[in-house]
């Protein structure tokens, strides 16, 4: 994959300037894959963590957006590169293109809707299965915000995220309330994770990953040009 | 532009009917021949004249193979009668051929191209009784006229918006003759975009969507329930969420939205879309079709903007990525709604492979930027940006779609391969798809000619009774013919029987006659002796008197002269 350099002057929301630092701190790069059933607020999720907005009634993703973040975590800075994908069911077959490089997936449901946990768990066990097996994975129940309507308890989906080795967290895309700390703690355990896997073992466990080796694997690929350059980065 | 633009037809102008010749014959008896001299389409009406002439004995069975084997007409070309669709492979190659030729030669082939698709959607879908063609030819002319009454009545100035009202109320007057030979006329006309109050009669009449079964169907499922209704719920308020109209929950639009499939005639139309236009392929539950689409818009890319390919390769960007939505939804997804009923238009007269053309009419306009840009802003334009030079000018963007030139060939051959990659990669899906998508092609087919079946049997039926009937009055005809015969052998026979008798008796009673006669004429001799004598003894009788009488003068003398001498 092409070593291309970022060419997004992206909205920040903390730490110095990418281009600033751009000679100390080289950005890391984290794949990161939204997934989960229709409807549950995936952009929304996104739109909030990249432009700090939401947006009622935002029109049903088709295939997949593309949207990148800048974050600073302690003293380095990541950039997410997300990939937010269509939650419709007739989607499902080009999300592994989506997700299979990614090293990172967040897994969203809807608290008020608890058929959407049941998908959120399907999801969780495609990516187990099928995705690179060091994804970190996230399970985020969203519109926290419409409390009165909740069918899923905190509790339920907090034991299944345990059992199942995920983070969990419950945020709002409206309220904009927990939004941050997804990503940050996901950018938290991807660093802790880079410190015991050498990145040569994930590009290699990535590549044997391949379920769909049509053209599509991503094109963010950890094991491109910056991730090179990173590993004394993320042992930090 | 007068009203009498706006007529309906005549039945006559309707129907074309050929010359068919029908024998049906009894097989027994003397033949009766029944003529069906002018044989048209509709079984109700169809006129029947018999005539009865001396034929050889044949078997019975020809009846019927006669009645099985009429052909409608051929010729029909206006669009209420179209139940015969012939849509085999020969067609399709025809089709084929003829899409291939006009990549060669532009202006005429181009004419044969919207034909052929317009006929093709014509003999595939129709079936439409007469009656309803009718009733929905004069709902046409109706909203055609009303729409051109408010227009008119709107806009003071009609030079400032030069909508052609009179080749507009032809063609809806008479949709297939019209484009049947104008096609250059009709071509010319549509890139310059349906006009706006017309423009969902004209979708119909180009889907040609208008179907008594369709209708029927739809009737049906209005009355029940769907538990879909959640999602579709779910999905109104942010399908168009960024256009007025469909802003309001309580709105005209999101209403209109939801009931996109309790309205008859969207209902039709749509599933015309779905089903003959092959947008059912995009939707289904694994994509084909629209994995098909994103294959063969990349293989066109890299034919015809080797470049842009080249540079789309390198940033790493797939047509799933930016295409996927262009394709799924006509371009509504981003794009203004304008543009997008432009683009339908021409779908609704060129096939959802128009589509193709407008996306690589973009990817052409637009490719000086795209090979300046990087992966991150490139997505975001080819997402957001690329219909923004068109905005101005929609009708530049139809200009220049209509010169992308796209071989079906190509198309075809580009489908076939990607179904084989996909094959390969996961067998059961492709095949499990294929068959769907088999299975509801010969679905078609199958309802298609169950209509056709259901027409033949009731043109059958109606024929037979008629046959029937004929038959019943030849049968009729036939024995008072028989009873009349019988008479006449008998006056015949009685004529001739008695003539001999007669002419004896009449011989018998002329000798008889004769010899009265005879007696008589011997009696009268015998009588005019008698009266020869009795006159002779008359005679001689007189004389005596005479004499007497003169003696007895002559004594009277005598006494009165002895009288006088006494004195």
């Amino acid at each position: 994959m092409s070593n291309r350099p970022s060419s997004r002057a992206s909205t920040e929301q903390n730490g110095p300037s990418s281009t600033g630092g751009a000679t100390t701190i080289k950005p890391v790069q984290v794949k990161l894959v939204l997934l989960g059933e229709a409807a549950v607020g995936k952009s929304s999720i996104v739109l909030r963590f990249v432009n700090g907005e939401f947006q009622d009634n935002k029109e049903p993703t088709i295939g997949a957006a593309f949207l990148t973040q800048k974050c600073k975590l302690d003293d380095k800075i990541i950039k997410f590169e997300i990939w937010d994908t269509a939650g419709q069911e007739r989607f499902h077959s080009l999300a592994p293109m989506y997700y299979r490089n990614a090293q990172a997936a967040v897994v969203v449901y809807d608290i008020t809707k608890s058929a959407s946990l049941e998908k959120a768990k399907a999801w969780v066990k495609e990516l187990q299965r099928q995705a690179n097996p060091n994804i970190v994975i996230a399970l985020v129940g969203n519109k926290l915000d419409l409390q009165a309507n909740r069918e899923v308890t905190s509790e339920e989906a907090e034991e299944y995220a345990k059992e199942s080795g995920l983070l969990f967290l419950e945020a709002s895309a409206k309220t904009g309330e927990s939004v941050g700390e997804i990503f940050t703690d996901i950018g938290n355990t991807v660093f802790d994770l880079a410190k015991k896997i050498p990145l040569e073992n994930l590009a290699q466990t990535r590549s044997r990953t391949g379920l769909n080796n049509q053209a599509g694997n991503g094109r963010v690929d950890l094991n491109s040009g910056p991730a090179e350059a990173q590993p004394g980065n993320c042992a930090c | 532009m007068d009203d009498e633009d706006f007529k309906t037809p005549e039945e006559g102008d309707i129907v074309k009917s050929p010359k068919e010749r029908v024998s049906f014959r009894r097989n027994k008896g003397q033949p009766t021949t029944m003529s069906v001299e002018s044989f048209t389409h509709d079984p109700i009406k169809f006129n029947s004249t018999i005539t009865t002439e001396k034929e050889k004995e044949k078997e019975s069975s020809s009846i019927f193979k006669s009645i099985m084997t009429l052909k409608p007409p051929s010729d029909i070309t206006n669009f209420v009668v179209r139940s015969f669709g012939g849509t085999g492979e020969k067609e399709k190659l025809v089709e084929q051929v003829k899409v291939e030729e006009r990549i060669l030669t532009p202006e005429e082939e181009e004419d044969e191209f919207i034909l052929s698709r317009l006929k093709y959607h014509a003999k595939s879908t129709g079936e439409l009784s007469l009656k309803k063609a009718g009733t929905w030819f004069t709902e046409l002319s109706n909203g055609f006229q009303s729409a051109k009454n408010s227009f008119m009545g709107k806009s003071d100035d009609a030079d400032k918006d030069p909508m052609d009202w009179e080749f507009w109320g032809k063609v809806i007057n008479d949709y297939d003759n019209i484009i049947a030979s104008n096609p250059r006329q009709f071509r010319q006309h549509l890139r310059k975009g349906l006009p706006e109050p017309i423009r969902g009669m004209m979708w119909q009449l180009m889907s040609n969507s208008k179907s008594e079964s369709l209708e029927e169907e739809y009737m049906g499922l209005l009355e029940r329930q769907t538990r879909l209704e959640k999602i579709i719920r779910r999905d109104l308020a942010r399908t168009f969420p960024g256009h007025e109209f469909f802003k309001d929950p309580e709105g005209p639009g999101q209403t209109s939205l939801f009931n996109v499939l309790k309205e008859e005639q969207a209902f039709c139309v749509l599933v015309r879309l779905m089903n003959d236009f092959d947008f059912r392929d995009l939707y289904g539950p694994k994509m084909i079709g629209l994995q098909v689409r994103n294959y063969q818009f990349d293989k066109l890319i890299a034919e015809q903007f080797p470049t842009v390919f080249k540079h789309l390769e390198k940033q790493d960007i797939k047509s799933t990525m930016y295409a996927s939505q262009w394709f799924m939804t006509v371009f509504a997804y981003r794009f203004p709604l304008e543009i997008v009923f432009r683009i339908f238009d021409i779908i609704f007269a060129e096939g959802s492979e128009a589509v193709l053309r407008f996306a690589l009419a973009l990817i052409k306009h637009n490719q000086d930027t795209i090979v300046t840009l990087e992966f991150e802003k490139l997505l975001e334009y080819l997402k957001e940006e690329l219909f923004e030079q068109y905005i101005e000018d929609v009708n530049r963007l139809i200009v220049d779609a209509s010169q992308i030139k796209i071989s079906k060939r190509k198309l075809d051959l580009w489908e076939t391969e990607f179904i084989e990659i996909l094959r390969q990669s996961s067998p059961e899906v492709i095949e499990l798809e294929k068959m769907k998508s088999e299975n509801r092609k010969l679905m078609k087919s199958y309802k298609l000619l169950e209509q056709n079946y259901e027409l033949l049997n009731r043109e059958h039926i109606d024929l037979v009774n008629n046959f029937i009937e004929e038959k019943d009055k030849c049968e009729r005809q036939f024995d008072r013919n028989e009873e009349l015969q019988e008479q006449v052998n008998g006056f015949k026979k009685i004529l001739t029987g008695d003539r001999k008798h007669a002419e004896h008796q009449v011989q018998s009673e002329m000798d008889e006659l004769a010899q009265k006669n005879i007696e008589l004429i011997r009696k009268n001799a015998d009588l005019q002796d008698h009266v020869h004598d009795l006159e002779q003894q008359l005679l001689d009788a007189r004389m005596a008197l005479a004499n007497v009488e003169n003696e007895k003068e002559a004594l009277r003398m005598e006494v009165v002269k002895l009288k006088a001498q006494m004195k």
